[in-house]
């Protein structure tokens, strides 16, 4: 016998002539030591998200580390630097936020920051953990195989997904809280002040929930080499263009971009948080926000399930077409296609 | 103590018992009654005891009947359970006692019962096979085909089923009663627990498939992977589905397992119809995909774990049965390290590992070994004889002649989304490919010595001549001299032989004759 790094597979003890049976010791508790498994949805549902926190546990600090900086980066230089180095003027130059109860001292940034910027961790958290993830799950080796024979239906591997990436961007919203409420300097303090905890709740797990199905269905749509779009074309103007540094009502001195930014669900994000934080800030309506975060949560909640599964069973096309025209875009293309001639 | 080995060396005599059921009376060793009447009130030593017995009477009688030395047939069971008595072989590098079996197999040479080559890749390995000679031996000695004690009864002559079944049942009743009243562990299995054997076809076939087929749809018109393949594997049957890449296998498999949509036909695994009822499908089956799918962020013993919470074990159940994998595959040393940093090998024995945590019915395996070292490769088809001769039903593809030829039962031969031929591998090579096939290419062309080659077609013996470009291929039954002929016919047209080969009965003929094409690895 040689010494090889890769030692023979259940040789503890090796076929002996004695013995007069097959090898491999343990296979006796493989097959007849097996405990009689039962599976039900919700076991494996729970077990899934059991290992979910699992690696979110071994991966914390540098999840944290991660989804720290942002937010506390925002927070510094505009609620304490740029008012230190007097650039906050710059800000109220142009008139203050309208809808700002015209006290003393007006609105701080940080008050809009708040809600902005909880807005901007739950979409960032939501689409990451969820997409990320997916993406790789998808791509060469395919792991995405090994869930999706756990015995439950594909869509409910769907939602476990979008569970778990809810959970996390629901944490990361909870993060910047502290952050805005401590990091700023004299006299630039938030004001915020919650009236209605449930709707705060409802808004918070909605979004995520929201933000989380959007990263499934990126996640499964994108094509992993164009993964760096998703900050590019995705991430960054859902963010700028969010409400996230001004509030919605503010924007009326530009018609055009008022209205256009309501395709943006991160607008209605950003503003449901204002309008349970910072209620003196003017905001949108709030059956606007809860038509489009719940609403919104559902039906990107279906479609992501639906081409999730979809894709799951019919990668094969894509990967056959792939291999045999080498066009790799093409792939993502007809998936597109397809989802819509269905 | 009675730990899981124990378990298992008592059903393998259990399992040995049931021909002595058969042929006590014949033998005279002892009464049909004293083999398979079990005293309700047995302990497990006893019960132990009565198996030793039962199968003492066993070899005995065996060896009487046959000839063969008692430790003849020791081996020669070894054989036939991993094999069954199709050409079965052995990889005797792992046995203890080197000068016991070297006396064994010599005898069992000498007697022509088995026929032993040593293998190319590791000269350590000898391979055994099973000769003609030898399953005939075997079969007229009514030996069991292998232990896999569930199945063990169809084995058994008819007549003598109900009694052997009554023995099996009961022994092993008992002997799982004992062992669980000994550990302290949980009540038996209530009928609602146990697998559900009255879903089951009648035939027991674990898997059936009736023109299975899969029309991919893309922008260059549609591509037919899978073109109507119909399947029947039995239980405990080690089936394999043999063929190129490309050739339809993965798709197969997809199918079967539920990751990919037929475009027509059915099928059924473990009873349950892949279409209608595909969780019911993968509660059943245990996956070894072709690609790395371990979970790369967790660790070897929790990959194990949370793949058996998955399939509804508790969370100390879950612990336990890690541990019972991990130390059945020999990956104890490296239960803390991440599935990242596995080599090839193990990486592969912890997907199977991972592909039974829940007691499949049946086993898929895409290409197991593509892509793992030779040792490592020789490894893993232990692993999988093991697994087999427990009674495991596998079905696993391949692109590798020998390890079908190695490994499987019965094989099919696929290409371009169909079978094209199906059976044991002995079948197989006597229907289609019983012919030596020699082929020999020239420097510039066939020579024109057109009578050569007919004289070599009413040469007896030869069955068929294939002239194609600058080759010429000849099936031959009795290939002796056919290539001396061809290369002096060569010599006589003033023609370079560039190229000789000589390839006897394999499924690689096999593949030649049913498809005229070299077999494309």
């Amino acid at each position: 016998m040689t010494t090889t790094s890769n030692t023979p597979a259940g040789r503890a003890a090796p076929i002996s002539a004695e013995s007069g049976t097959s090898s491999l010791t343990g296979a006796v508790a493989v097959i007849s030591g097996a405990p009689v498994p039962h599976p039900t949805m919700a076991r494996t549902f729970a077990a899934m998200m059991a290992r979910e926190f699992r690696v979110l546990g071994r991966n914390l600090p540098s999840t944290f580390t991660r989804s720290i900086i942002q937010p506390l980066l925002w927070v510094f230089v505009f609620t304490y630097v740029m008012p230190k180095i007097g650039a906050a003027s710059l800000f109220e130059a142009g008139g203050g936020y309208p809808g700002a109860a015209g006290g003393a001292g007006g609105t701080t940034f940080s008050t809009i920051l708040l809600p902005g910027l909880m807005a901007s961790m739950l979409l960032m958290q939501g689409i990451t953990a969820t997409t990320f993830p997916l993406v790789m799950e998808f791509s060469w080796q395919r792991t995405i195989e090994d869930r999706a024979l756990a015995p439950v239906p594909l869509n409910v591997l769907a939602i476990q997904k979008i569970t778990a990436g809810a959970v996390q961007a629901f944490l990361g919203a909870l993060i910047v809280i502290p952050i805005v409420l401590f990091v700023h300097a004299a006299g630039q303090t938030p004001h915020a002040h919650v009236t209605n905890w449930a709707l705060l709740a409802l808004i918070l797990v909605a979004a995520s929930l929201l933000t989380a199905a959007l990263g499934l269905l990126l996640g499964t749509l994108m094509d992993p080499r164009k993964m760096q779009m998703l900050f590019a074309a995705i991430l960054l103007p859902a963010t700028m263009l969010g409400c996230v540094f001004y509030p919605w009502s503010a924007l009326h001195h530009i018609r055009w971009l008022q209205i256009a930014v309501l395709f943006n669900p991160m607008v209605y994000i950003s503003e449901g948080l204002r309008a349970v934080l910072t209620p003196e800030v003017g905001h949108l309506a709030m059956w606007a926000v809860l038509l489009v975060l719940v609403g919104g949560a559902v039906l990107i909640g279906y479609l992501g399930s639906e081409a999730f599964s979809r894709r799951v069973l019919n990668q094969r096309v894509a990967e056959l077409s792939w291999v045999r025209a080498g066009l790799g875009n093409i792939q993502h293309r007809k998936m597109l296609l397809r989802l819509v001639d269905d | 103590m009675v730990d899981e080995v124990g378990t298992y060396r008592t059903e393998q005599a259990a399992c040995g018992g049931e021909g002595t059921g058969a042929r006590a009376d014949a033998s005279g060793a002892m009464s049909a009654d004293d083999a398979v009447g079990v005293p309700p009130d047995a302990s497990l030593s006893e019960l132990l005891a009565i198996a030793a017995r039962t199968m003492g009477a066993f070899r005995w009688h065996t060896a009487q009947g046959t000839g063969i030395s008692p430790a003849g047939l020791d081996v020669l069971r070894v054989l036939a359970s991993r094999g069954g008595l199709k050409s079965s072989e052995v990889v005797a590098r792992g046995w203890s006692t080197p000068g016991r079996v070297t006396s064994v197999v010599d005898t069992l040479v000498r007697d022509g019962l088995v026929e032993r080559r040593r293998n190319e890749v590791d000269r350590r390995v000898v391979r055994l096979y099973l000769t003609d000679r030898g399953s005939r031996k075997l079969a007229e000695a009514g030996a069991i085909i292998g232990p896999k004690w569930r199945d063990a009864c169809n084995y058994v002559a008819r007549e003598d089923e109900p009694v052997v079944r009554r023995f099996l049942t009961d022994t092993i009743e008992r002997f799982n009663e004992l062992i669980r009243k000994e550990r302290g562990t949980r009540p038996p299995p209530t009928a609602r627990d146990r697998r559900p054997a009255e879903e089951l076809p009648r035939s027991g076939a674990a898997i059936r498939a009736e023109d299975l087929r899969k029309t991919y749809t893309t922008s260059r018109g549609d591509v037919q992977a899978v073109r109507g393949i119909s399947l029947e594997v039995a239980t405990g049957e080690f089936f394999g589905l043999l063929g190129p890449n490309g050739a339809g296998k993965s798709t197969t498999i997809g199918m079967l397992t539920t990751l990919i949509v037929p475009t027509g036909g059915r099928a059924w695994v473990a009873g349950t119809d892949v279409m209608a009822n595909p969780v019911g499908v993968k509660r059943r089956i245990g996956v070894v995909p072709q690609n790395n799918t371990l979970d790369m962020q967790l660790s070897v013993s929790e990959n194990l774990e949370f793949r058996s919470r998955f399939f509804g074990l508790g969370r100390r159940e879950a612990a336990r049965r890690a541990e019972q994998l991990l130390v059945a595959f020999g990956l104890t040393d490296r239960r803390r390290a991440m599935a990242t940093d596995l080599s090839g090998g193990q990486a592969r024995r912890l997907m199977i590992a991972r592909a039974l945590v829940h007691k499949p019915d049946v086993l898929f395996l895409d290409e197991p070994t593509a892509g793992l070292d030779p040792q490592t490769r020789v490894n893993l088809w232990d692993t999988l004889h093991a697994l087999h001769a427990e009674g495991q039903t596998i079905l696993l593809t391949t692109h590798y002649m020998e390890e079908a030829e190695a490994l499987c039962d019965r094989v099919a031969v696929v290409d371009h989304g169909e079978v094209l031929a199906s059976g044991t591998v002995d079948d197989l090579k006597q229907g289609a490919g019983a012919d030596t096939v020699i082929t020999v290419r020239y420097e510039g062309g066939v020579p024109r010595e057109l009578d050569t080659l007919s004289a070599l077609e009413s040469r007896p013996g030869v069955s068929k001549i294939e002239a194609d470009g600058d080759q010429v291929r000849v099936f031959a039954r009795e290939p002796d001299g056919v290539l001396g002929e061809l290369v002096t016919a060569g010599a006589r047209a003033g023609l370079t032989v560039r190229d000789a080969a000589q390839l006897k009965p394999s499924l690689e003929t096999v593949f030649l004759t049913l498809t005229g094409r070299e077999y494309r690895e």
